[in-house]
């Protein structure tokens, strides 16, 4: 059986968009004929089967994939069948990035001796830094009296400054200062070989009376670092209003229906998905999320809806599939199947995670006033619907009776600025307001 | 008063036409039907190659590539009509005219995999790497026929340049330094009219590439580049010419680069498909192959026969450089024709530390 | 309020051009494929379409005339930006750099200036064929005369385009084609300048100062990140003229110097920053000024490119042998 992978086809290439398979999943292809078309930011290219067979995709029409990903596997009939899930991201041999480079983080207690060690011996020479030299010079030292406890027997700033301090009645002065009436201090307060970095501290062991260093357990680091992850964002929210009459109206004219015709009990929360998810297409960095050490935003092309649910062991996330390829109705009914796993406990952990925006539905628990939710990593942003309630509003300059939901965006500061939440907040706004724009999707 | 200084004009010669009517006239005498038929094998290996080197690309298995499909009758006509101890200087696109003298499918797929060692007996079949700065090629074909004539080896050079590198200054250096020496160098000028992106009006405002060689005093003509019997024809007489006055010649090839210009190129980008599909209709390839189904030395039979001993030659080479790989010490060996004690030390260093790991 | 724009280099760089061309009609682009196809690596991509093909110009293919024109058509009072395909190309017009460009303003005494930019993508890492991937800024450091600017980052490719537009020098702009679309970057989607001249002390610490640019910039930060080192990093961006007093206020700190380049080790632009180092601060130093380079021999083909160019091994290596001597 052979693998197809993204390979680098342009100098440079990292990604591409997925335009056209030319055959379906179990297809018969022949050696050298394109089995699809990608466009990358350079070109629209043709990749080809390297052999005979029957071809498995692993990409569908719209994916973006990176080099290394799989395309697409052929092999007999039986193979393709066989072959369960993706066999991850082997990066072919000419892909371009520096895969051969992987660095040991482990470093040798003696970095390996640099091979001219008997010049410390031969000739006249010193191994003293050019810094050794001066400092020995500024404290009237002959170097070559001095004792070398450094590699190869090289002469270190504090050898100089014990030998120093070893010549009695002689007052020893700070190469940096000018008077010749300062004593040196008792032990030297840094060395040449006093260095930060872990490279080569790592297996020095730092104690003293007072305080003891103790590393985390291995799970104790685990939830520190998720901790850590999600104090360290940035937060910034936007609230506003949503008059949901319209909303009320809709769900009451249609639920009998539905549930007639689809048993499914219909709920608020399906429109609330929907219209989120609407909103996201013209949001894009809202269906995203941020990598630090890049200072990229990852932007996704599928609308993973993350459910805050409730259960006896404390929060839960469920979600939502790929929701914007879904109608109300089935929304309705995907809620209703997750959240049955969930508490009967057969729920997939691939059902609990993958979400590309999360939204908390406080509504559902009935009353109160909206807290902040907490961003669920590593979305970018979560929103948080309050209670339908009864509510005066003003209307054509009348307080009548009205129907009024609060909302709440949390965002990442990092990824997006108060201005795009505005945005986002007023179009989820108008399709909520008019819910009957979403039955156009 | 005011005369006549110099008059000239460039011919153009076609000796098979789109619709494989031959000028039984300007047939070379030598061209048998075993020649003929040879000639037609090389260019289907060559777009078989072209076709199988673009393959592999496309699955990161070999690196940059330029296609080659479009030009075999310019390739095959004039690398055929060389002698087998005439220099060939070939560019990047012309495989096939190495595939001509002889070198080895390893070895060019070798070089488009990207290691050295494609090259490492390149000159015992008398052509030089694949050269792929534009215009410096021509330089070098008017030193070696330099050195040819110096050394008074009967032989002549040939040299492959497209439209665009005729721009380049080194081209008209080179055919200048070839005219003023009466060099016996053949500069075959594959005009596909495509550098790139840049179409061949865009070139030059001259009404063709050929007459540039008058200038340099070289006698130059325009040939139908996919009418491999006018290539071989052109390269024959060229040839010929050499011998008798020791003079270079420039021929211009009429042709057209069906694909894109290498492999990172999408030519969607910048030209119609129209354009190309115009050209399809002139089909070096087919064009031969009609004619040789009229002389019915060629028929069905034959062709499954030789599409199926292509494909084996072209899987059998992509095989072959499955095993190509890096050994990055030798990269120091032939730096100079020594290695200095500073390099040596880089190397040591390298392999003592495990830098390549 | 600044907008942000998600950017890789290419973007940057060709949203930089829109700029600078909307803003000077003096601005022209030229070069080989730079028109309908956008550039090779689609750096001028749509360009032609907004500025037509009086500004944004298809060559013959000679690069020493695009850089000999350009260097007439700053006479005549143009400001132009020829883009040489390759940098392994620019050798055929290094005659037009070395000895005109550079020299126009001292042989008139400032009479007649060349402001020009010559992009040029260098550098290798993307499987590219022969004389696609050399690293020439030593070559064009050397003459004098001549700005050298070579990014690391879209945020820096952007603002020394437009602050490149904004000089009287001719200006090379060396952009690493393997970090055109390695990564991508929030950049403020308006004009902005970064100076030329002025290294980025990309990191911050103690141990030792590491001294690099281009390709090189992305990967000795992350070996310093994966190893928990604490190291200056300082990005030249500008090689010439060099930002020597950004190197001497560092090296002084930690006392340690490493330069790590692409380009072959042997009488690079590692060579005159050790040399600045030793002249101005030996007796700052607790060890040898080292450096980090591509062989001393020019790139070889695609298949042992990952051989020849520096990787974090042995830039890690030579930080341990830095802190050993």
């Amino acid at each position: 059986m052979e693998t197809i992978n993204f390979a680098d086809i342009g100098e440079g290439i990292t990604e591409g968009h997925v335009l056209k398979l030319l055959y379906k999943d179990g297809d018969k292809v022949e050696q050298d004929n394109p089995i699809a078309e990608i466009e990358t930011d350079k070109a629209v290219v043709s990749i080809p089967t390297p052999v005979d067979g029957f071809i498995r995709y692993n990409i569908k029409t719209g994916d973006t994939i990176k080099v290394g990903d799989e395309i697409a596997v052929i092999g007999s009939t039986d193979e393709i069948s066989n072959k369960t899930g993706n066999s991850g991201t082997v990066t072919n041999n000419t892909s371009t990035e520096q895969n051969k480079t992987k660095v040991d983080t482990v470093i040798d207690k003696a970095p390996a001796v640099v091979n001219n060690s008997n010049d410390a011996n031969t000739n006249n020479s010193v191994m003293a830094t050019p810094a050794v030299k001066r400092l020995a010079l500024n404290l009237n030292i002959n170097i070559r009296d001095v004792n070398g406890t450094g590699p190869h027997g090289k002469i270190l700033e504090e050898d100089v400054r014990k030998f120093a301090d070893s010549l009695k009645g002689k007052s020893v002065s700070n190469s940096n200062q000018e008077s010749t009436k300062v004593t040196a201090p008792a032990t030297a307060p840094t060395t040449s070989n006093s260095v930060k970095s872990d490279i080569l501290s790592t297996n020095k062991i730092e104690s003293n009376n007072s305080t003891r260093r103790v590393p985390l357990s291995f799970l104790r680091k685990a939830i520190a670092k998720n901790m850590s992850v999600s104090s360290s964002i940035p937060t910034a929210s936007h609230m506003d209003l949503i008059d949901s009459d319209e909303l009320y109206n809709l769900l009451n004219k249609t639920k009998d229906y539905v549930q007639k015709n689809f048993d499914v009990k219909l709920t608020y929360l399906p429109f609330m998905i929907k219209a989120t998810v609407q909103t996201l297409k013209n949001n894009p960095y809202f269906n995203a999320s941020f990598d630090p050490d890049t200072n990229e935003v990852i932007l996704k092309d599928y609308y993973n809806i993350g459910l805050g649910a409730e259960t006896k062991d404390g929060l839960k996330i469920i979600v939502i599939k790929d929701a914007d390829k879904k109608s109300v109705v089935e929304i309705a009914k995907d809620l209703i199947n997750l959240r049955e796993k969930l508490y009967n406990n057969t729920i997939t952990i691939s059902e609990m995670k993958g979400n590309s925006f999360t939204i908390t539905n406080i509504g559902s628990l009935g009353g109160g006033f909206m807290g902040m939710p907490l961003i669920n990593p590593p979305d970018v942003a979560i929103l948080s619907f309050g209670i339908i309630k009864d509510t005066p509003v003003v209307k054509n300059g009348e307080v009548v009776p009205g129907k009024v939901m609060e909302f709440t965006l949390t965002f990442d500061h990092r990824v997006v600025d108060g201005a795009d939440a505005a945005k986002f907040g007023n179009e989820l706004k108008r399709y909520l307001e008019n819910p009957s724009l979403l039955t156009l999707f | 008063m005011i005369k006549e200084a110099y008059n000239t004009s460039i011919k153009n010669m076609q000796v098979m036409d789109e619709d494989s009517n031959v000028d039984i006239s300007l047939i070379p005498k030598d061209l048998d039907d075993k020649k003929l038929i040879e000639m037609y094998k090389f260019m289907n290996l060559g777009r078989a190659v072209s076709n199988k080197l673009l393959a592999l690309q496309r699955l990161g298995k070999v690196a940059t590539f330029a296609p080659l499909n479009g030009e075999e009758a310019v390739q095959v006509g004039s690398a055929y009509a060389m002698d087998k101890n005439d220099y060939i200087v070939p560019i990047y696109r012309t495989h096939l005219s190495l595939i001509v003298r002889g070198v080895p499918l390893k070895s060019l797929f070798t070089a488009v995999k990207g290691y050295e060692e494609a090259y490492s007996s390149i000159s015992d079949y008398h052509t030089t790497p694949e050269i792929i700065v534009v215009g410096s090629q021509f330089t070098h074909a008017a030193g070696i026929a330099y050195g040819l004539k110096y050394r008074k080896i009967g032989n002549a050079v040939i040299v492959y340049g497209g439209d665009g590198s005729t721009s380049e200054g080194d081209f008209y250096e080179a055919i200048n330094f070839a005219g003023v020496f009466n060099l016996p160098v053949i500069f075959m000028i594959e005009n596909n009219e495509w550098a790139i992106s840049v179409p061949r009006s865009r070139q030059s405002a001259a009404e063709t590439l050929a007459q540039k060689g008058v200038a340099a005093g070289i006698k130059s003509i325009q040939v139908d580049g996919n009418d491999v019997l006018a290539v071989y024809k052109a390269t024959k007489d060229a040839l010929e010419s050499i011998k008798q006055n020791g003079k270079p010649v420039l021929i211009e090839a009429l042709t057209y680069r069906m694909g894109m210009h290498t492999t990172s190129d999408d030519p969607t980008k910048y030209r119609p498909e129209e354009d190309v599909d115009a050209w399809q209709k002139k089909d070096p390839i087919k064009r031969l192959q009609r004619y040789l189904i009229s002389k019915k030395i060629w028929n069905d039979e034959m062709e499954q026969s030789m599409i199926e001993e292509n494909k084996e030659l072209v899987n059998q080479a992509a095989k072959d450089i499955e095993s190509v790989k890096s050994e990055p010490e030798k990269m120091f060996d032939n730096v100079y024709s020594f290695i200095p004690e500073t390099l040596q030390e880089e190397k040591d260093e390298a392999v003592k530390n495990n830098f390549w790991q | 309020m600044v907008n942000l724009m998600l950017a890789n280099m290419v973007t940057a760089l060709n949203n930089a051009l829109d700029l600078c061309l909307n803003e000077s009609s003096d601005i022209i682009v030229l070069g080989e494929d730079v028109g309908k196809d956008g550039g090779v690596f689609r750096v001028t991509d749509g360009l032609i379409k907004k500025y037509g093909p009086d500004r944004i110009v298809d060559t013959p293919l000679a690069e020493s005339s695009i850089i000999g024109t350009s260097i007439g058509m700053a006479i005549a009072g143009m400001h132009p930006f020829p883009e040489i395909q390759f940098g392994g190309f620019s050798y055929i017009g290094f005659d037009q750099l070395a000895a005109h460009a550079a020299r126009y303003r001292s042989r008139t005494m400032g009479n007649i200036q060349i402001p020009m930019v010559v992009r040029m993508p260098v550098s290798g890492g993307v499987r590219t064929l022969e004389h696609h991937s050399e690293s020439p800024e030593a070559l064009f450091s050397h003459i004098g005369g001549l700005i050298v600017v070579e990014p690391s980052t879209p945020y820096d490719a952007k603002g020394l385009l437009i602050k490149a537009a904004h000089s009287k020098d001719p200006i090379l702009f060396l952009e690493p084609t393997k970090l055109y679309r390695l990564f991508k970057q929030e950049i403020p989607d308006g004009m902005y300048e970064v100076p030329i001249g002025k290294a980025n002390l990309a990191k911050e610490g103690d141990d030792l100062t590491i001294i690099t640019y281009g390709t090189m910039a992305r990967e000795v930060q992350k070996t310093v990140e994966e190893n928990n080192i604490s190291a200056d990093v300082l990005d030249l961006r500008t090689i010439n003229p060099i930002d020597e007093s950004a190197i001497l206020k560092s090296v002084k700190k930690t006392g340690r110097a490493l330069i790590v380049h692409e380009a072959s080790l042997s009488f690079g632009v590692g060579a005159e920053i050790s040399a600045r180092i030793g002249e101005k601060c030996l007796y700052d130093l607790k060890s040898p000024v080292m450096r980090v380079g591509g062989f001393s021999f020019p790139y070889p083909f695609s298949g042992d490119e990952d051989y020849w160019v520096p990787n974090r091994n042995k830039v890690l290596y030579y930080i341990k042998k830095l802190m050993d001597s």
